[in-house]
């Protein structure tokens, strides 16, 4: 343990780091909602100020995995697999009951890339990344380049690891995007008063429709504020 | 693997610590030493960690060389562990057959000792015919990134490899999780202030049964 681990406020004897690990599960949770939010487009510029490529947005789409579980209990899991986990009523529903999501399938396309990553909360691990290939070393030999076997891993390596620079870029810096919320008081007024009003639309519409001669209305109450 | 092909899966570490201004003969050298050795069928150790070459991770008698691991300003490298396991139900019944044998034979040997000796026997004999278990573990570690890529997720190994890693080139890895990029971040006084007290925030009301049987 490091000395800046060192807990000052007497947080259960726990390091800093493990004092912050909720900060996965929020982030992954609020992402959930911003993709929606920001109708899975996002400025490049707004969460990386130098990126180094000349596109100027990426596309966010939500994949078609994800798990979700509350921050102080491990042993209960709610995995969801399927399209449209966007507007999923089994996620919204798993919220509702006080989960967070803890692993996240996403699709970032970035001008002609696309890459597929399911991003975990409690290690910040990269799962299933499958990236885009433009260029493949068969390309090279083909163009009659005559590559060692080293030139041609190098080649590989360099493609492949370049992808993911790029992945854990976008990454960092939605999370930086998250942070900056987060810390301030807006986040709660804001970005947590949101995510509430979209869990409680989203499960009201997906109530089936009723006629209106059928009686009176459910009492349907979510309630945005707690 | 998937550095190299497949899809990938890994986790990510922060660096801390600089690689020296001649780190193509420094590591070279270095990895000579951490470099892994086999199992010897007649050895008595049961498990064995190091690094190898990225395309030849079997090749045990190629040293590593720099054109084999250096890729411009990265580093490319197979981290392996080869395990030698004994079935526990097999040694059980094997060791009670000679143990029954032994004392039919000498009826005073008796105890915790005749076991174990029997055992060690036992475990010799099997060394020669089971092959050890044996992973092999991309990593890739990008100097001016000052980041390495473990391509798994499994803590035990990851334990093993941020050990052998940071003993073989005298720097610090630590896991870069959401938490140690908030600590990380470049953020003002006042703003970390507020992350050192910072707390979870509740979405939602816990109403999911936590009970397990």
């Amino acid at each position: 343990m490091r000395a800046d681990d060192q807990d000052s406020d007497g947080f259960q004897g726990k390091t800093s780091h493990q004092r912050l690990s909720f900060l996965g599960p929020e982030f992954l949770t609020w992402l959930y909602f911003h993709i929606d939010q920001v109708g899975g487009e996002i400025l490049i510029s707004k969460i990386l100020p130098k990126w180094p490529s000349r596109e100027q947005t990426v596309k966010i789409a939500i994949g078609k995995r994800m798990n979700l579980k509350p921050l102080v209990v491990t042993e209960t899991r709610i995995s969801v697999v399927g399209t449209a986990l966007d507007d999923s009523g089994e996620v919204l529903q798993a919220i509702r009951a006080g989960a967070y999501v803890d692993s996240l399938a996403l699709n970032f396309v970035i001008g002609e890339r696309l890459h597929y990553v399911i991003v975990q909360a409690a290690d910040g691990a990269i799962g299933n990344a499958k990236t885009e290939q433009s260029f493949t070393v068969s390309d090279a030999q083909e163009d009659g380049e005559n590559l060692s076997v080293h030139e041609s891993s190098a080649e590989t390596i360099l493609l492949r690891m370049s992808n993911l620079d790029e992945i854990e870029d976008l990454l960092d810096g939605l999370f930086g995007q998250f942070l900056k919320r987060r810390l301030a008081h807006a986040y709660i007024e804001q970005d947590v008063f949101s995510m509430r009003q979209t869990v409680a639309d989203g499960l009201v519409a997906k109530l089936p429709k009723m006629a209106k001669t059928a009686g009176p209305q459910p009492n349907v109450d979510f309630d945005a504020s707690t | 693997m998937g550095i190299l092909s497949g899809s990938i899966t890994y986790l990510r570490f922060r660096v801390e610590g600089t690689a020296p201004a001649n780190f193509t003969e420094i590591f070279e050298e270095a990895l000579s030493v951490r470099r892994f050795i086999p199992l010897h069928p007649e050895g008595e150790d049961n498990e064995s960690f190091g690094f190898v070459p990225l395309q030849k991770p079997y090749a045990d008698d190629e040293p590593i060389l720099n054109d084999q691991f250096l890729f411009g300003d990265c580093i490319a490298l197979g981290y392996r562990e080869d395990v030698i396991s004994f079935p526990k139900a097999m040694m059980r019944d094997l060791v009670q057959k000679r143990l029954n044998e032994s004392l039919e034979k000498h009826q005073s040997e008796r105890g915790a000792q005749l076991k174990q000796t029997i055992q060690a026997a036992i475990m010799s004999e099997m060394r020669k015919r089971i092959l050890p278990r044996s992973k092999v573990v991309d990593c890739f570690w990008d100097l001016s990134r000052k980041e390495v890529r473990f391509f798994a997720r499994g803590k035990g190994v990851s334990d093993r490899f941020v050990d052998l890693f940071e003993q073989t080139f005298h720097v610090k890895l630590r896991l870069k999780t959401f938490a140690d990029t908030a600590i990380m971040s470049n953020l003002s006084l006042m703003d970390k202030g507020i992350l050192e007290t910072l707390k979870p925030q509740e979405l939602f009301k816990i109403i999911i049964r936590t009970e397990v049987n």
